[in-house]
């Protein structure tokens, strides 16, 4: 069975950005595109260890008469067939269950947001907590549609890291986009890295590797480039760690506006 | 011993995903480090015993994984070897000798092979047309050697074999198969070859062992190439 | 930083010991915290009950004391939906839902927001008990430190029996109730591995609420002395009991429905379950609030009223309580369940002293425990729980054997009128109900994912029958699935049986071709299917294994054959 991503349509035009965004994603990686027309303004997804609420606000809500109809030709135009999901267990009468079977998904920057936190630099709570419980990757786009033309990993180290340096390698070949592979060193040494690299068997993957030495990773993600996919994993281990969801994570999504594909700790790739 | 989910999903002849969902529901016992998860071998042989499930430390063995090594016709006859200058009044006096002069392996009972052969012929007459008959044990010998066998035996005399086609047997293939799956994989492609008329007149003229085999590496390279049998183990 | 696969043996020796060989330890420890967590949310409830009570007590006497109960419910929807954002409903359904499919996963803010919203409700003088919301509450604490600490479901749903456990036995310090109400209504199941950390939950529970509110029982003691006569007359209440219960449990389900059929948001609906409810509160007075005084008051035999204004108060109970819950109130239905069950019993004391004078009929109090077991047990449909928390709170044992009978025919009557009680109503029609071990549960926990076998050859429509034989000599199965060779596309199926007839007839082998042979209207299986359904086709079509489609594209077979096979792996891993 193709994978899938699930999509959570806002019949908005911010939310037809979005959908644009989702189907190019599907397309180029050969993925079927899942669409949740809400009824209701929240649901439920129960992960193996967490129940998360998500409270769409009013904006996802808008125009049901016209959703269906709005969202399956866009699909259509982008060459998908489009498939939509309808929520068949309830844990309240308000309260659907999205099943989290899904192989990606489509998370706006913010689910639960005014116009103005579509901005840049507010990953929603819920997005996190997704990410943290999630066995899929969770897929940020960019707030205006834009065609990715290659993928960008932005390597630490650890073992989400790791995991999401192999997601990217198998989309490259899927895609048949580059990869380059970002990384900023701080205090480890260079040998460490390789060592990682070596002992998980990537050096295919890092052919392009560009290692910041020097300077803040703030300005060093200007070489990211404008039209990537920007990929990379949150830091899983230690409660500590999961409180402050990495400040490296916060940063990153702050200056670069690319669509961004995050791998938690409980991805199964 | 550590074993991995994947291995753990083998040993059970179960799907990864229902392992997975087990883990998650607590029906297995598990521990997880560092993001993965490990399972102690006796941990789960306790587990399995106590709620009688079945759990091989190894994958079984089952019949069908079993492996011969060789049993292509030429190999079984090259194994049988040739026996010429038989003969006797009747089928148990033919037998009789062929078993006692036959070069078989040591650990076969001969006075036992001979009786199952002539139970066999009690049942149906192994003479299966056109000169030829194929006595063998109807099942395995207890002894019987992992490697199936043909040996061929050319009789002095032509004898009425009470064959399905009455014509006299010339030549006589006793065939001693491990299992009876072998012994129908070779008998069918024995059956194919000897379809051949110019094969049987070949026979007839009582060549030497080398042009037999020769001749029948020709042909059997050609059933091989056809797709009406069933692959030789070790080729597929 | 890089993963680390290889294991230290000694770690692994300390992780075996903390999380295997003491698991059950683990457990226990867990339980004590959960319990006493639950415990502690059932003493601020109390505590907040009864503090408000009080406040808005001089509120009572003047005119506009029958908006109270509107006020507080609308406060309390507003509140849930608006702060909270949680789904409105009782609660209790939802506990037992996720229990039964989701592990015994709840969210953190039911935790505490049930306490809020039920105060709001109860103290403004809404009719309903405190005991729903602190089972939520105790629910949720157990599953959220079960999640804490990454338990598996099976720990986790123990936890939120615990939570339960706790709750109810804090609230009206009745251990045994606690653990008896956990087990039969939420959990389902009475196994060894649960009934430890259980009992433990409940136990300090209890202690919490013995030491912050001290050890006193809702109800007074007394001593009833109950003759033949009044054990043959228990028959009655039963009967009595068990039609009300219906009667209750049919009034607050067409309640709900019709409340969700009025076009309003959910604050206005209560607010105006709530002003019915005040205003049946000015004749009825009794009627509001959780009513414990009273049935204190019934038990002591003060109750003043006569036959037919105690019965006119049951009824009025019965509506308010319905309008209250129904209309989107937050609170349980123990406590009004109670008061309808003592002022019954008490009706039909006084009916018959009525009827035959020259009786001498057992006290008021007596009729009034019957008729509490009597509508707690039809109600619930749980007599142990209504036997039990009856004893603990009245601390009469003596009665215990007429208190059995009136249970468990009420319990057996109700269950013959209204098959699904309250708490499982929206469950069952839902097939939501799954209680491990059962067929609905086995069944639903597995999958045609997990079932499929896709060692089928697949063959095409132009293939000639000629070009089957050296298929069917070399293939395992006895079906064959037929797709379009061009697109892919799944055709039809093609069985052995339907071959056989035609195949040693040589005239025949170039004159057909499978497309002409296959059985197009073979019923079809999504991968997504409930298992159920797939039975139940199998069974309908007398097919024992049927092709998995998905959108077009053939994925494998489903049989019947594997599907017994892993559903006994399952029984057997879920009965250990």
């Amino acid at each position: 069975m193709k994978p899938q991503l699930l999509h959570i349509f806002r019949n908005t035009p911010f939310g037809r950005e979005t959908l644009l965004e989702s189907c190019y994603f599907c397309r180029t990686i050969e993925v079927e595109l899942v669409a949740y027309l809400p009824k209701m303004s929240k649901f439920l997804m129960y992960f193996e260890n967490d129940v998360v609420q998500v409270d769409l606000d009013s904006s996802f809500l808008s125009s049901p008469d016209t959703a269906k109809e709005h969202a399956t030709s866009i699909i259509r135009a982008s060459g998908l067939e489009p498939l939509f999901f309808d929520p068949e267990d309830f844990t309240a009468s308000t309260l659907p269950d999205i099943p989290t079977h899904f192989d990606y998904m489509c998370c706006p920057r913010s689910i639960v947001d005014l116009s103005s936190k579509i901005g840049l630099g507010y990953i929603g709570p819920r997005v996190r907590r997704i990410v943290q419980s999630a066995r899929f990757p969770v897929y940020i786009p960019n707030p205006v549609f834009k065609e990715w033309k290659s993928l960008a990993v932005l390597f630490g180290g650890s073992a989400n890291a790791v995991k999401a340096l192999r997601l990217a390698m198998r989309l490259s070949r899927l895609s048949g986009y580059p990869l380059k592979v970002f990384t900023q060193l701080e205090g480890d040494s260079r040998q460490d890295y390789d060592r990682v690299i070596k002992e998980n068997g990537l050096e295919e993957a890092v052919e392009d590797w560009t290692i910041f030495e020097t300077g803040r990773l703030k300005a060093n993600l200007y070489e990211v480039p404008h039209d990537a996919l920007v990929i990379l994993g949150a830091y899983g281990h230690g409660l500590i760690r999961q409180l402050a969801f990495g400040s490296k994570m916060e940063l990153i999504q702050t200056v670069l506006p690319n669509s961004l594909l995050i791998v938690g700790p409980h991805c199964a790739l | 011993m550590h074993l991995t989910i994947n291995q753990v999903a083998t040993l059970l002849n179960l799907p990864v995903s229902t392992v997975q969902r087990w883990i998650r529901q607590g029906n297995i016992p598990v521990y997880r480090h560092e993001g993965k998860y490990l399972f102690l071998e006796k941990d789960l042989v306790k587990w399995a015993q106590a709620q009688g499930i079945v759990f091989a430390s190894k994958p079984q063995k089952t019949a069908a994984t079993e492996q011969v090594e060789d049993d292509s016709l030429v190999s079984a006859m090259k194994r049988g070897g040739i026996v010429e200058g038989i003969s006797g009044d009747d089928i148990s006096a033919v037998l009789k000798a062929l078993v006692d002069t036959a070069p078989l392996a040591p650990s076969i009972d001969r006075k036992e092979l001979f009786l199952r052969l002539l139970e066999r012929e009690d049942l149906s007459t192994t003479g299966i047309g056109r000169g030829v008959a194929i006595p063998h044990p109807r099942s395995p010998l207890p002894n019987a050697p992992a490697e199936p066998s043909i040996t061929t035996c050319f009789l002095d005399n032509h004898m009425d074999y009470n064959a399905i086609d009455d014509i006299p047997v010339f030549v006589l293939f006793l065939m001693l198969s491990p299992a009876p799956r072998i012994h129908l994989r070779l008998l069918a492609r024995l059956s194919y070859v000897l379809r051949d008329k110019a094969f049987i007149d070949f026979l007839r003229g009582t060549p030497p062992e080398g042009h037999i085999l020769a001749r029948m590496a020709e042909i059997e390279t050609n059933i091989d190439n056809a797709h009406h049998f069933p692959k030789l183990l070790h080729g597929s | 930083m890089a993963l680390n696969v290889k294991v230290p043996s000694l770690r692994l020796a300390l992780m075996r010991l903390i999380w295997r060989i003491d698991e059950r330890l683990l457990l226990i420890v867990f339980a004590a915290i959960v319990g006493g967590g639950a415990g502690l949310a059932a003493v601020i409830l109390n505590r907040l009950l009864f503090d408000i009570h009080e406040a808005l007590k001089p509120a009572h006497f003047h005119w506009y004391a029958f908006i109270l109960p509107a006020c507080g419910a609308g406060l309390s929807a507003l509140f849930l939906g608006y702060i909270m954002k949680e789904g409105a409903g009782h609660g209790v359904p939802e506990v037992i839902y996720s229990v039964c499919k989701r592990g015994g996963l709840l969210r953190l803010r039911s935790s505490f927001s049930r306490l809020i919203s039920s105060t709001l409700t109860i103290a403004s003088g809404g009719s309903a008990g405190p005991e729903a919301p602190v089972v939520m509450s105790g629910a949720s604490i157990g599953s959220n430190i079960a999640r804490a600490f990454s338990l598996n479901d099976r720990q986790r749903t123990t936890m939120v029996g615990c939570g339960a456990a706790g709750a109810i036995s804090a609230i009206f310090n009745a251990p045994i109730a606690g653990i008896i109400f956990s087990v039969e209504v939420i959990l389902g199941e009475w196994t060894p591995i649960n009934l430890i950390p259980i009992g433990i939950a409940s136990v300090v529970g209890t202690e919490v609420s013995r030491l912050l509110q001290g050890n006193l029982i809702p109800f007074s003691h007394r001593q009833f002395h109950a003759s033949l006569l009044d054990i043959l007359a228990s028959v009655g209440i039963a009967v009595l009991a068990g039609l009300s219960s219906v009667f209750f449990t049919r009034l607050l389900n067409g309640t709900i429905r019709k409340s969700h059929q009025l076009v309003a948001p959910d604050w206005l609906r209560a607010a105006l379950g709530g002003t019915c409810v005040g205003l049946l509160g000015l004749a009825f007075p009794s009627v509001l609030g959780k009513g414990y005084d009273v049935v204190s008051t019934i038990i002591e035999n003060h109750y003043q009223s006569g036959l037919v204004l105690v019965a006119l108060a049951t009824l009025a109970k019965i509506m308010a309580t319905s309008l209250t819950i129904g209309t989107g109130g937050s609170g349980g239905i123990f406590a009004p369940c109670l008061v309808i069950g003592s002022l019954g019993g008490l009706a039909y004391q006084r009916g018959l002293v009525a009827c035959w004078p020259a009786v001498p009929w057992a006290e008021e109090g007596f009729f009034a425990m019957l008729g509490m077991a009597g509508v707690m047990s039809g109600t619930l449909q749980a007599p142990l729980t209504g036997i039990f928390l009856i004893v603990e709170v009245t601390g009469s044992y003596q009665v215990v054997l007429p208190l059995i009978l009136v249970s468990f025919v009420s319990a057996t009557l109700c269950h013959h009128l209204q098959p699904v009680s309250f708490y499982y109503g929206e469950l069952v029609s839902q097939g939501h109900l799954l209680r491990p071990r059962t067929d609905a549960r086995l069944l639903s926990d597995l999958n045609i994912l997990e079932l499929i076998e896709k060692d089928c050859v697949v063959i095409y429509e132009d293939m000639r029958l000629r070009d089957m034989i050296p298929i069917i000599e070399q293939a395992s199965r006895d079906c064959f699935p037929v797709e379009n060779s061009k697109t892919g596309d799944f055709l039809g199926l093609i069985h052995l049986n339907d071959l056989r007839p035609y195949l040693f007839n040589p005239g025949l082998h170039d004159a057909v071709i499978m497309g002409e042979m296959m059985d197009v209207n073979v019923p079809r299986v999504s991968p997504f299917d409930h298992m159920k359904d797939v039975l139940e086709l199998m069974d309908q079509t007398h097919l024992w294994s049927l092709p998995v489609v998905r959108r077009d594209k053939f994925m494998g077979m489903v049989s019947k054959g594997t599907i017994l096979d892993r559903y006994r792996k399952e029984l057997i891993v879920q009965t250990h």
